[in-house]
C-alpha cells in the first residue's frame, strides 16, 4: 500500500517535472514591453498588427514586412505599406477588423492608442505588446524587441546596430561644433494660431542634439500656442516650421513683418520636412542630419 | 391616430422594432459574417472568432446602446414635464456638463476604463447635487430658478471643458472629442446603468398618472392632492440619476434625450402610462441602429455615435411632423 503511494507520488512528481519543462522549452520568446508587461509568445508572432505609423515603420526595420498583417491609416512608409489593410486609424481601432485578422501579437503605442480600447484586445485574449518611444536609442531598442518577438533577429540586429553607429557618426560630428551652441531656437509646427512644442517633443530633442536651444522647452504642455510676444521678446536666432511641402514657406513668410527679430536678420528662417522629425522610427537620423545642418550654417556677416 | 386605442399592439411593435435592431446589430460589422455562421452561432457551431466578434464586442455594445437610449428617452420626457418646457433636454440642467468634465479630466490624467467610468459618474452626481442646493437654497422651488441655476451651472462647464480641451495634449483629444459627442466602444460594466434603467423605469411608470395631472397646471394638480414639491424634487433627482448613468455608459449622446419623447408623442400623445415604455424602447432602438452604423458605415474608419443619431432623427422627426399636422 504504502509502496504504491511512493509510486504514485513518484509518478505525479515526474509528470509535474516534465509539464513544467515543456512549458519552459515552449515559452521561447519572452520580452518585457514599454508598460512593464512581460510578453511570451509559444513560437515566433507571424501575423502582426501595428497601432501606429511609427510602429509599422519599426516592424519593417526589424524585418518584418511579411508578417504585418493590418495596420492603421497613415501608415505611409515604406510605400509598401499602403497596401496592407487597415484596422481603423491610431486613435479609433476597428477591434472586429482586428480580431477577424487573428493576430497573435498587436503593437500597440501607449500614449496614442486609446487606452480602453488597448485593455479590451488584452482582454479579448490577445497578445498585445504596449510601445511608448521616449528617446533615439528606444527607436533600435524598439526594433530588437519587435525581432526577437518576430524571429527576425538577423535583420532587427543588423538595422539597429546600423541605426547606432549612424547615430553615434552624428553625434561626434555635431555634437563637437561650438558654432550653433545654445543656438536659440523657435519651433514652429502650426501657423493659425502659431503653435510650438515643449522640450518632451521629438523635435525639440532633435534640437538639443544639434546643440540648438528651443525658446519654448519649459512650456507646460507637449504642444502649446505661445503668443507673437513671447517670441518676438525670446527673440529667437532660428525658426524652424515643420509645415507640409510648400505650407512652410508661407508660415515663415510671417515673420518677415519683424526685421529685427535675429532670425530675420541673419536670414535663418528654415522649413523642414516634418515625415522625418515625427516619429520616432529610423528615419529620425535624416532629420537630424538635416536639422543639425542648418543649426550650423554660418551667419552671413552683416555690417 | 389609432395607436393611441391600441397601445399593446404599439408597444409590442416597438418591441418587435427592438429585437429587430439588436438582430441587425449583431449580423452587422466592418468584418463581414455569412448567414450561414449566424445560425452556426445559434447552435455553438461557429469558430472561437465568430463567437468573440458576435458576443464579445457587438453584444455588449448593443445593449449598451439600448441602455443609454432608453436612459436617456425616459429622462427626456421627466425633463420636459418637470421644466415645462419642450426644448428641455437631459442635459439642460448641466448633468453632462460636471460629467464630462469630470471624465475629460481622467482621460487627461490617462487613468484606465474603470476610473474614468467612475469620475463620469461623480462628475454627474456633483453637477446634480449643486444644481439641487443652489435652486433650493431657500427654500422655494421655482421652474425659472431651477431652469436658470441648470443653464449657468451647464455654461461653467462648458467653459471649462474648452479650457481641458485647451490644455490637452493632442493625441488625447479626439478620445475627448469622441467623449462630448457620445462613444459606445468603451468596455463599461452594464449592469450598473441596467440597474438604474430598471429602478428608474420603474418609479417614472408609478408616478406616471400624476405626471400626466401636472400637464394640466400646478393648481389643478394641488387642487388634486398631489404634493407638487415633492413631485418636482423626485423628477429631478430620478431624471439626472437616469441621465447620469446615460452619460457614464456612453459620454453624451445628443439628440436623443431631446426628440425621443416629441417623436413619441406625436404618435400616441400625451400619456405617461404609455408615453414613458414607448419612448424608452424607441429610444433604445434608435441608439442601436445608430452605433451599429456609427462603427460600420466608414469602416474601419469609426465615427462616434453622436454624429449618427442625429442624422437618423432629424429626418424621421421632420417626417413625423409633417405627417401630423
Amino acid at each position: 500500500m504504502k509502496a504504491k503511494l511512493y509510486q504514485n507520488s513518484l509518478l505525479l512528481i515526474i509528470l509535474l517535472a516534465h509539464l513544467v519543462i515543456c512549458t519552459v522549452t515552449h515559452a521561447q520568446i519572452q520580452v518585457k514591453d514599454d508598460s512593464s508587461q512581460i510578453i511570451i509568445l509559444q513560437q515566433p508572432a507571424k501575423n502582426v498588427i501595428s497601432l501606429s505609423p511609427g510602429l509599422t515603420e519599426l516592424i519593417y526595420s526589424a524585418g518584418g514586412a511579411q508578417y504585418l498583417k493590418g495596420v492603421v491609416s497613415y501608415s505611409d512608409f515604406p510605400e509598401q505599406a499602403k497596401e496592407i489593410p487597415q484596422v481603423g486609424s491610431y486613435n479609433a481601432l476597428d477591434l472586429e477588423k482586428i480580431i477577424a485578422l487573428q493576430p497573435d501579437l498587436v503593437v500597440a503605442w501607449k500614449s496614442g492608442n486609446p487606452t480602453h480600447q488597448v485593455e479590451q484586445l488584452i482582454k479579448l485574449g490577445l497578445t498585445v505588446y504596449i510601445s511608448e518611444p521616449n528617446n533615439f536609442m528606444d527607436i533600435p531598442r524598439t526594433i530588437n524587441t519587435l525581432g526577437k518577438l518576430m524571429g527576425t533577429e538577423t535583420i532587427s540586429e543588423q538595422n539597429s546596430i546600423h541605426f547606432i553607429n549612424e547615430f553615434k557618426r552624428l553625434e561626434t560630428i555635431y555634437q563637437n561644433k561650438i558654432k550653433s551652441k545654445n543656438k536659440r531656437t523657435f519651433i514652429q509646427i502650426w501657423n493659425k494660431p502659431v503653435m510650438s512644442v515643449n522640450k518632451d517633443h521629438l523635435i525639440s530633442k532633435v534640437i538639443t542634439f544639434c546643440g540648438g536651444e528651443n525658446i519654448f522647452a519649459q512650456a507646460k504642455g507637449l504642444t502649446s500656442a505661445p503668443s507673437i510676444e513671447s517670441i518676438l521678446v525670446n527673440n529667437p536666432d532660428l525658426i524652424i516650421a515643420t509645415g507640409m511641402a510648400d505650407t512652410s514657406k508661407k508660415w515663415l513668410s510671417r515673420w518677415q513683418q519683424w526685421p529685427s527679430l535675429n532670425a530675420v536678420k541673419n536670414k535663418h528662417l528654415y522649413a523642414v520636412n516634418p515625415d522625418h522629425l515625427v516619429r520616432h522610427t529610423p528615419r529620425i537620423l535624416l532629420g537630424i542630419d538635416e536639422v543639425c545642418r542648418l543649426l550650423n550654417q554660418p551667419s552671413p556677416v552683416i555690417n | 391616430m389609432k395607436l393611441k386605442q391600441h397601445p399593446f399592439i404599439f408597444l409590442s411593435s416597438l418591441l418587435i422594432l427592438v429585437l429587430v435592431s439588436f438582430l441587425f446589430a449583431l449580423s452587422t460589422g466592418s468584418s463581414h459574417l455569412p448567414s450561414q455562421t449566424i445560425l452556426s452561432l445559434v447552435d455553438g457551431t461557429a469558430s472561437p472568432i465568430q463567437q468573440s466578434l458576435v458576443f464579445e464586442l457587438r453584444l455588449p455594445r448593443a445593449l449598451a446602446a439600448f441602455a443609454a437610449g432608453a436612459l436617456l428617452s425616459i429622462a427626456g420626457v421627466l425633463m420636459q414635464v418637470l421644466l415645462k418646457n419642450p426644448l428641455a433636454d437631459p442635459y439642460v440642467l448641466g448633468v453632462s456638463g460636471g460629467s464630462a468634465l469630470a471624465a475629460l479630466l481622467a482621460m487627461l490624467m490617462g487613468v484606465n476604463t474603470f476610473w474614468l467610468t467612475g469620475s463620469a459618474f461623480l462628475g454627474a452626481l456633483l453637477s446634480i447635487s449643486l444644481v439641487f442646493s443652489f435652486a433650493h437654497s431657500n427654500g422655494s422651488w421655482s421652474i425659472s430658478r431651477l431652469l436658470l441655476t441648470g443653464i449657468i451651472l451647464a455654461s461653467g462647464w462648458g467653459a471649462l471643458i474648452s479650457f481641458v480641451l485647451v490644455i490637452s495634449p493632442p493625441e488625447k483629444i479626439h478620445g475627448m472629442l469622441f467623449w462630448l459627442m457620445g462613444d459606445l466602444s468603451y468596455d463599461r460594466p452594464l449592469l450598473p446603468s441596467y440597474i438604474i434603467l430598471f429602478f428608474g423605469f420603474l418609479f417614472s411608470l408609478s408616478i406616471s398618472r400624476q405626471l400626466n395631472i401636472l400637464l394640466w397646471g400646478d393648481q389643478q394638480a394641488g387642487s388634486l392632492g398631489i404634493d407638487i414639491k415633492r413631485l418636482r424634487t423626485s423628477i429631478f433627482f430620478i431624471s439626472s440619476l437616469l441621465t447620469a448613468g446615460a452619460i457614464t455608459l456612453a459620454g453624451s449622446i445628443g439628440f436623443v434625450g431631446l426628440v425621443i419623447p416629441h417623436l413619441v408623442r406625436l404618435i400616441i400623445g400625451t400619456d405617461h402610462r404609455l408615453l414613458i415604455p414607448a419612448s424608452a424602447l424607441t429610444g433604445g432602438a434608435l441608439l442601436i441602429i445608430a452605433d451599429t452604423l456609427a462603427r460600420t458605415v466608414l469602416a474601419p474608419q469609426q465615427l462616434p455615435v453622436g454624429v449618427l443619431t442625429a442624422l437618423i432623427g432629424v429626418p424621421l422627426f421632420l417626417y413625423l411632423l409633417r405627417k401630423s399636422q
